[in-house]
C-alpha cells in the first residue's frame, strides 16, 4: 500500500470539492481529518508513477487555488506522521506524535485526552522519543500507563492498522464565487475570465467522479439597486453532447451569454455567480484520455455543440441513411454517428449528389429538355428506375431517368403517372 | 556548380522563385505546414493550410472521389441552402460519420470561421459566396493557422489572390453513368512552379 497525504495550508470551506477532483487518482480516499486528504495510490501504480502523481496534484492544487504539502508513505498513518513530523525514524520521532498514532483523525476527544495524559506521564519518567517508549516491556505498559499505552504500542508496531472511513461525495455540485469591489467586469470576455476557473473546478470534480455534464445552470446575482428590474439573471444550458472540459463548454457559454447580454445587458454590478450541475451522465471514456489530452471525438462533439449553438436547431447535423428507395426519405438529420450504415449499392442505383428540395417541372420535347425554360440537348437517356411505395407511406409511383445533357451536369428526372416530368437532382 | 552544370561565381547564388521565398517566410513564421491531400485524378493534390476553388459540372462527384481516397479526413460541409443528398456520398464509399453538414443561410462566413477555429476539421467545404477579397483573406489566414484545407465550390472561376488552387472539373465525355472519369483543368496553382494552365484527363 502507498498512501499520499495532502495537508492543505489553508483549509477551504468545502474540502469535499477538492476531494472529489482527487477521485481521478483513486477511489480510496479519506477526508475525515480536517485539512487533510489521504489517497491510496499504491493500487494504481500501473496507471501512473509517484512523480507523475505529484505533478498532476500540483496542477490540481493550482486549479483550486490551494497550497499544500504532499508526502507519500506505506500507510495512512505513516504518511500522516511523515507530513506532521518530517520523519519516520523512531529515534527522532517525539512522543507528542502519540496523539496522531492513537487518534489520527482527531475526532474522539476522550481518547485524545487520555493520550495527552499518557504523554505527560511518559515525560515525567524521562521518555522523549518513540524508540524509548518501545523499550518499555509490554507487561509493564498496561499496569503503569493503562490500556491506551497498550493500544499505542500495537499501533506503532503496525499490529493494529487505521481503518479507512467511508466518504461519500456531495450529491449536488454547486460552485459559488463572490466578487470584490475591484473585480468588476463590463464585457463578456471579462465575465468569461472569471467563469473559466470555476468551470475548470466543476469539470475536474465531475471527471474525478467519472461523470460529464449534460446540463448546467449559471446564475448571476446583481446588486439590488432601485432601477434593477431583474437582480437575478439565470441561464440553463443543455449541451447537445455531454461536456468533460471547460475547453468545450466555454465557447458555448460565450455564444449564449453574448447573444443574451447583447439583447438585454446587465443592469447593475455582479455580486456573485453560482454554477450548479443539473444533469450529469456517466463518462464512458473517463480513462481513455488518461495518458493523452487529445480526444478527437470529444473535440468533434464539442465543436458540433458550439456550431449548433450559433445556428438554429437542426441546421448543423450529421446524416444517417436508410434503405428507403425514395431519395428524400433515404436519409435523416441526426446528431450522433450511425453505428452501421446499410450498403445500398446492391439494390439502389447511384443517386445524384444534389437533390432539389422541391422537384421542378421540366418540359421534354424530342431530344431537348427545357429546364427553367432554357433548352438543353439530351445526349443520353439511362434505363428507367421504377420507385413505388405503399399506401402507408403515402403512395408514390415514379419513373426515374438519368439524362446526360450538353453543358450541364447529368440530371435526374422523374415521370409521374400523368406523364409530367420533374427535375429532382444533379450528378454534379 | 548549379543545377545546369554551370560554374557559379562566389557572388552568384541559386535563384529562388517568389513562391519559394513566400514559403520560406511563412515557414519561418510557423504559419504553414506544407503538404497536400493526395488525389488519384489530380496530381498536384489538394493543398493543406490553403484555400482551393473548384468549379465545373463534376465538382461534387470529384470531391466524393477525393474523400473516398482520403478516409481519415474529418469534413465540415457548409451550404448556404442545403440540397446535398448524403445517400449519394454513402453510395460512393464515404463514411458519413466523419462529416458534419451545416445549412448556414446568411451566416456562412461566421460558421466557417467557427469551424476552422475549432481545429477539428481537416477539410472544410463551402460555396464561394465571397465577392470581396477581404473575407477570403481572413479565411486564408485562418486555414493557414488551423492547418486545414478550405475548398470553395463556385460556378465560375475568377482571379482571386488568396486562393491557392483553382480547378475546373467536368465529367469526361466518355464517362459512363457510374464512372468517375473527369476532365480537369488547373487554372491556378500557387504551389506549382509552372504558370501555364494544365489539363488532366
Amino acid at each position: 500500500m502507498r498512501v499520499a497525504a495532502i495537508r492543505l495550508k489553508k483549509t477551504p470551506e468545502e474540502i469535499g470539492a477538492f476531494a472529489e477532483a482527487c477521485l481521478r487518482f483513486s477511489p480510496t480516499l479519506c477526508v475525515k481529518r480536517k485539512g487533510f486528504v489521504f489517497i491510496e495510490i499504491g493500487s494504481c501504480h500501473r496507471l501512473y508513477t509517484e512523480e507523475n502523481f505529484l505533478a498532476r496534484m500540483q496542477v490540481l492544487l493550482r486549479r483550486f487555488e490551494l497550497e499544500a504539502t504532499v508526502k507519500i508513505a506505506d500507510s495512512l498513518l505513516e504518511s500522516l506522521i511523515l507530513i506532521e513530523y518530517g520523519t519516520l525514524d523512531f529515534h527522532r520521532l517525539p512522543i507528542t506524535s502519540f496523539i496522531d498514532f492513537v487518534e489520527p483523525f482527531r475526532v474522539d476527544v476522550e481518547v485524545m485526552e487520555k493520550t495527552l495524559k499518557l504523554i505527560e506521564s511518559l515525560k515525567k519518567v524521562g521518555v522523549q522519543a518513540v524508540s524509548q517508549f518501545l523499550k518499555i516491556p509490554l507487561g509493564e505498559l498496561s499496569a503503569r500507563f493503562g490500556s491506551v499505552a497498550v493500544f499505542l504500542s500495537s499501533r506503532i508496531q503496525k499490529e493494529i492498522g487505521v481503518p479507512w472511513p467511508l466518504w461519500i461525495p456531495a450529491e449536488k455540485i454547486i460552485e459559488l464565487r463572490e466578487f470584490e469591489e475591484r473585480e468588476q467586469f463590463s464585457t463578456i470576455e471579462s465575465l468569461l475570465y472569471f467563469i473559466k476557473p470555476i468551470l475548470d473546478r466543476i469539470f475536474n470534480r465531475m471527471y474525478g467522479r467519472g461523470f460529464c455534464v449534460s446540463s448546467i445552470r449559471l446564475q448571476l446575482n446583481l446588486e439590488k439597486f432601485s432601477f434593477t428590474k431583474e437582480p437575478i439573471r439565470e441561464w440553463r444550458l443543455e449541451f447537445m453532447f455531454p461536456q468533460t472540459t471547460s475547453r468545450g463548454a466555454l465557447p458555448i457559454f460565450r455564444e449564449r451569454l453574448s447573444r443574451d447580454l447583447d439583447r438585454k445587458p446587465l443592469e447593475s454590478v455582479v455580486q456573485s455567480l453560482e454554477f450548479e450541475v443539473l444533469q450529469r451522465v456517466r463518462n464512458s471514456k473517463s480513462q481513455s484520455g488518461f495518458f493523452s489530452s487529445e480526444n478527437t471525438e470529444e473535440k468533434l462533439n464539442s465543436t458540433f455543440a458550439q456550431l449548433s449553438e450559433g445556428l438554429d436547431k437542426g441546421r448543423v447535423f450529421r446524416a444517417t441513411i436508410n434503405e428507403n428507395p425514395l431519395p428524400e426519405r433515404s436519409w435523416k438529420k441526426c446528431s450522433e454517428e450511425q453505428k452501421a450504415a446499410p450498403d445500398l449499392n446492391d439494390y439502389i442505383p447511384m443517386r445524384p449528389t444534389k437533390l432539389l428540395r422541391r422537384p421542378e417541372p421540366v418540359h421534354i420535347a424530342k431530344d431537348t429538355i427545357f429546364i427553367r425554360s432554357r433548352p438543353y440537348k439530351i445526349l443520353h437517356w439511362s434505363n428507367v428506375e421504377q420507385i413505388s411505395t405503399d399506401w402507408i407511406q403515402s403512395e408514390v409511383v415514379r419513373s426515374y431517368y438519368r439524362l446526360q445533357i450538353a453543358g450541364k451536369p447529368p440530371v435526374w428526372i422523374f415521370k409521374e403517372n400523368n406523364d409530367d416530368y420533374f427535375l429532382h437532382g444533379y450528378y454534379g | 556548380m548549379n543545377e545546369n552544370g554551370m560554374r557559379m561565381t562566389p557572388f552568384q547564388t541559386k535563384k529562388t522563385s517568389p513562391s519559394e521565398l513566400r514559403q520560406l517566410i511563412a515557414e519561418k513564421e510557423g504559419r504553414i505546414l506544407r503538404g497536400l491531400w493526395p488525389s488519384s485524378s489530380l496530381a498536384c493534390g489538394v493543398p493543406k493550410s490553403a484555400i482551393s476553388e473548384i468549379s465545373g459540372t463534376a465538382k461534387i462527384e470529384w470531391l466524393a472521389q477525393f474523400f473516398r481516397e482520403n478516409p481519415t479526413l474529418i469534413v465540415f460541409w457548409a451550404e448556404e441552402k442545403y440540397n446535398l443528398l448524403p445517400t449519394a456520398f454513402s453510395q460512393r464509399g464515404i463514411s458519413l460519420n466523419r462529416f458534419i453538414f451545416a445549412d448556414c443561410g446568411k451566416e456562412l462566413f461566421v460558421t466557417l470561421r467557427k469551424a476552422l477555429r475549432s481545429h477539428v476539421f481537416n477539410c472544410v467545404v463551402a460555396p464561394n459566396q465571397f465577392e470581396e477579397e477581404r473575407p477570403l483573406k481572413a479565411l486564408q489566414l485562418l486555414t493557414e493557422r488551423c492547418h486545414s484545407s478550405l475548398i470553395l465550390l463556385t460556378e465560375e472561376i475568377k482571379p482571386k489572390w488568396p486562393v491557392c488552387l483553382q480547378v475546373e472539373i467536368d465529367h469526361a465525355p466518355s464517362a459512363a453513368a457510374d464512372d468517375a472519369h473527369f476532365l480537369i483543368r488547373i487554372v491556378k496553382n500557387k504551389r506549382s512552379h509552372s504558370i501555364e494552365p494544365t489539363v488532366i484527363s
